[in-house]
């Protein structure tokens, strides 16, 4: 059996932490969703399923790492959701479109570049697992903006743009990127190179996350 | 797949996943359908654009249209059939 760089293991230690604050950020989503649309709203049941599905990517990351599991802290689902002077929904639209539509959508592209990359079978199989659910949690963000009333005005939102792709770029794709190391070498293990996911996380604002924005009036001037 | 089809599979499945009577499917693998709707609805979903690679193609089925990345040239046949 091939053994595991430090450095990959490292890289997939940052990926279940980012998971673990995704699962709490679901977890909010489908409160707040609940408390806005009432019980029985789509959003909600697929909120809490995401949740779940990023406490199982932590554990699917756990594997790769392979040492004993550090002992379960308490995921601390009391996350702020969006700026504070906002109100209720546009916090749920401000984070459903950082994390969903922007960071799951950026997950979703990159991923399906390390599933052609990916060679021992664990790293396979988990990014495999992985995009599978990414999808959805991305159309979770999409289906929240459908969701709201057709007289919505989301040009509001059109300012922060700007931070939340840094913000994404910042605590989501760099931390999962080979650094000093031997770039190659670390793409079989699921780690792409900085060159490499610029040009995926470029294309995918232009064709994918602004037209879908635009979709709902919201400019970016990416 | 690519990325040009996230937009159909992510932004317009996403969508339907509130809309009456959509249906997303998950398959990202194959150019095999991306989402499923009443044809109305695909089609105001998915009226062709000059958005880059943003192309569509509808089969309408029991009134029921499956949707996926393929060419305009597709859809304005389909159109022209109606
Ligand atoms: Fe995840
Ligand atoms: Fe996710």
């Amino acid at each position: 059996m091939i053994k595991t760089p430090q450095a990959v293991k490292q890289i997939w230690a940052n990926r279940k932490k980012i998971e673990l604050e995704a699962a709490a950020l679901f977890a909010q989503i489908a409160k707040e969703a609940k408390v806005i649309w009432g019980n029985n709203n789509a959003i909600t049941d697929l909120a809490n399923q995401a949740y779940q599905d990023e406490q199982r990517h932590a554990d699917l990351c756990q594997k790769i790492i392979g040492t004993k599991k550090t002992p379960i802290q308490k995921l601390n689902l009391e996350v702020q959701l969006g700026p504070n002077h906002l109100s209720r929904v546009e916090q749920l639209v401000y984070t459903s479109i950082s994390l969903s539509c922007v960071t799951e959508t950026l997950s979703t592209a990159l991923l399906l570049e390390m599933k052609k990359l990916a060679q021992p079978k664990i790293i396979r199989d988990t990014v495999h697992e992985i995009l599978t659910d990414e999808i959805r949690h991305s159309r979770i963000g999409w289906a929240i903006l459908a969701t709201l009333p057709k007289n919505y005005d989301l040009s509001w939102v059109s300012m922060y743009i700007p931070a939340i792709l840094n913000e994404a770029y910042q605590t989501e794709v760099k931390p999962m990127l080979s650094r000093n190391y031997d770039n190659q070498s670390l793409e079989p293990w699921g780690i792409l190179s900085p060159k490499k996911s610029n040009l995926i996380v470029a294309k995918t604002i232009k064709e994918v996350i602004k037209p879908g924005l635009n979709k709902f009036n919201i400019k970016i001037s990416a | 797949m690519t990325i040009n089809k996230l937009f159909n599979v992510l932004v317009l499945g996403g969508s339907m996943l509130v809309s009456t009577n959509g249906h997303a499917s998950n398959d990202l693998t194959t150019d095999k359908i991306a989402f499923c709707t009443s044809t109305n609805e695909c089609k105001e979903a998915l009226s062709c654009t000059d958005q880059g690679d943003v192309i569509k193609k509808m089969v309408p089925k029991d009134g029921i249209s499956c949707c996926w990345g393929t060419s305009c040239a597709d859809l304005d046949a389909l159109d022209s059939n109606d």
